[in-house]
């Protein structure tokens, strides 16, 4: 199934893009998604445990269920003040 | 003196008016409020949502708010403005020069001195009939579990990952409802976090390494977006005191330049660190954010400087701030923005000290050369906190 991954902060920059498009196994998880981001954007490593995934208006969980065609937002902690 | 006190009936469900028994006096604290409140609480008493018990309520509360910055200085001001009877300010930051263009509670005349304290003054002025304490102190593993409990509800305003995680874990372990907002440019979030969670940990369960983390100084940002976020931890603060619906565990995005602000409904995370099924944080504890090998300290940079083997200074920062001031030595100049094509040109007889402006693209370029095997050291807290130190606090920025 096709998914597109829109980074937000300071993740867009370290990804280079605006968003990005993949394709995932039919019934893959979220963390299923963020194993293989991590894999393809060594970038993303120093967040591999700071990482938001919400879809919409719901956040994910690890063990969510992804669906063919989901938008899926990325967002680091964010620590200005 | 002797305060004017007024009995009124606003509240009094119109059906009931009729019954002689629900015009009578009813016990003053809970139905009285001076003249003068009245006045400048009308417009309050004048909503639905609030009304005199809300207002009550808002006078019975007691809220602290943590750091008093871009986020605290708006937050505080709208919560002291609608009549919360108890605020406890906390930052151990003095005015400076570069914060006047987004913390609207601080003037020239301020530059230098205790934010919390001023920040006292002026709300004191704005509401004479509310408690305020300024406290000029940083949340450290040894307070925070006092300072929360101490307190109805927390607003978190601070601009570092290590306190926003102190305040986040002592908030859960105290049971105290916690608005964070926090924001980096044109973005930002504002979330409710109640007691018993979701907690931050089920957003971001530990924080990222120091080096990958931004704040302010380095990021830059427009003075606007703090005092949108600001505001709206305010708004929610307020809702949360007042029981207005929805009270729900929410986080707001705020993209400022799309000019959205997303809701997302939170979870709560089974393996979250500290409300999960099996929490391994217990207890806040200090240094959560990872610091790494080469670190100097900027007590200890005069010391060196004097000593036999002065290092070689490296300034990562941009030739704009190096007209503001630079640290008197031995040095060379290279700009972070080219350290990365640029780093094999650094001697490699000389020990280098790397330093910027706060200490993270130091920190970043320090892993860079680590990484290729070289060795260096780089300067915690960069040029402000050396500043800060040798009690130059005039020429920060």
């Amino acid at each position: 199934m096709r998914l597109t991954v829109k980074p937000f902060a300071q993740l867009r920059e370290r990804l280079g893009t605006e968003a990005l498009e993949l394709e995932l196994p039919a019934g893959a998880t979220v963390a299923e998604l963020l194993e293989r981001l991590l894999a393809e954007h060594p970038a993303l490593a120093p967040f591999r445990e700071s990482l938001l995934l919400a879809r919409g208006a719901e956040m994910l969980e690890p063990g969510s269920a992804l669906a063919e065609g989901d938008t899926v937002a990325l967002y680091p902690p964010f620590s200005g003040g | 003196m002797h305060s004017k006190v007024s009995i009124y009936t606003f509240g009094v469900p119109r059906e009931n008016l009729t019954d002689p028994k629900s015009l009578m006096v009813q016990p003053p604290s809970h139905r009285v409020f001076t003249d003068s409140e009245l006045r400048r609480y009308a417009r309050h008493l004048a909503l639905p949502e609030v009304g005199p018990q809300g207002q009550q309520r808002l006078k019975a509360a007691r809220v602290l708010v943590v750091g008093m910055g871009g986020l605290g200085c708006p937050a505080a001001q709208y919560l002291a403005a609608a009549g919360v009877g108890r605020l406890t300010l906390v930052d151990d930051d003095l005015v400076e020069l570069s914060n006047l263009q987004r913390q609207p509670l601080y003037t020239e005349d301020d530059v230098g001195r205790p934010k919390a304290e001023v920040a006292a003054t002026r709300l004191r002025a704005l509401n004479s009939a509310i408690r305020i304490e300024p406290l000029v102190e940083l949340v450290s593993a040894a307070n925070v579990l006092e300072l929360t409990q101490q307190h109805d509800l927390v607003l978190d305003g601070t601009d570092s990952l290590e306190a926003r995680y102190l305040l986040a874990d002592g908030c859960y372990l105290t049971g105290v409802p916690l608005i964070h907002a926090a924001l980096r440019r044109f973005e930002g979030q504002v979330v409710l976090f109640p007691p018993g969670g979701p907690c931050y940990r089920c957003l971001f369960p530990r924080p990222p390494p120091l080096e990958v983390i931004e704040d302010c100084a380095m990021a830059g940002v427009l003075g606007a977006v703090p005092g949108l976020l600001g505001s709206l931890q305010a708004l929610e603060a307020l809702k949360w005191l007042l029981l207005i619906e929805p009270r729900e565990p929410r986080l707001l995005l705020l993209d400022g330049l799309a000019g959205t602000i997303q809701p997302v409904a939170l979870a709560q995370r089974h393996s979250c660190p500290l409300c999960g099924e099996s929490p391994t944080i217990t207890a806040p504890v200090d240094g959560q954010v990872s610091c790494q090998p080469g670190e100097l300290a900027p007590e200890e940079l005069q010391a060196e400087l004097e000593g036999p083997a002065p290092p070689l200074l490296v300034d990562l920062r941009e030739p704009w701030e190096r007209n503001l001031g630079q640290i008197p030595g031995k040095e060379l100049h290279l700009p972070f923005s080219q350290f990365a094509q640029r780093q094999d040109e650094l001697p490699r007889e000389q020990e280098l000290l790397l330093y910027c402006h706060t200490g993270i693209q130091s920190a970043m370029a320090l892993r860079q050369l680590q990484q290729g095997g070289r060795e260096a050291r780089h300067l915690t807290g960069g040029i402000a906190a050396w500043l800060r130190e040798t009690g130059q606090q005039e020429r920060l920025y």
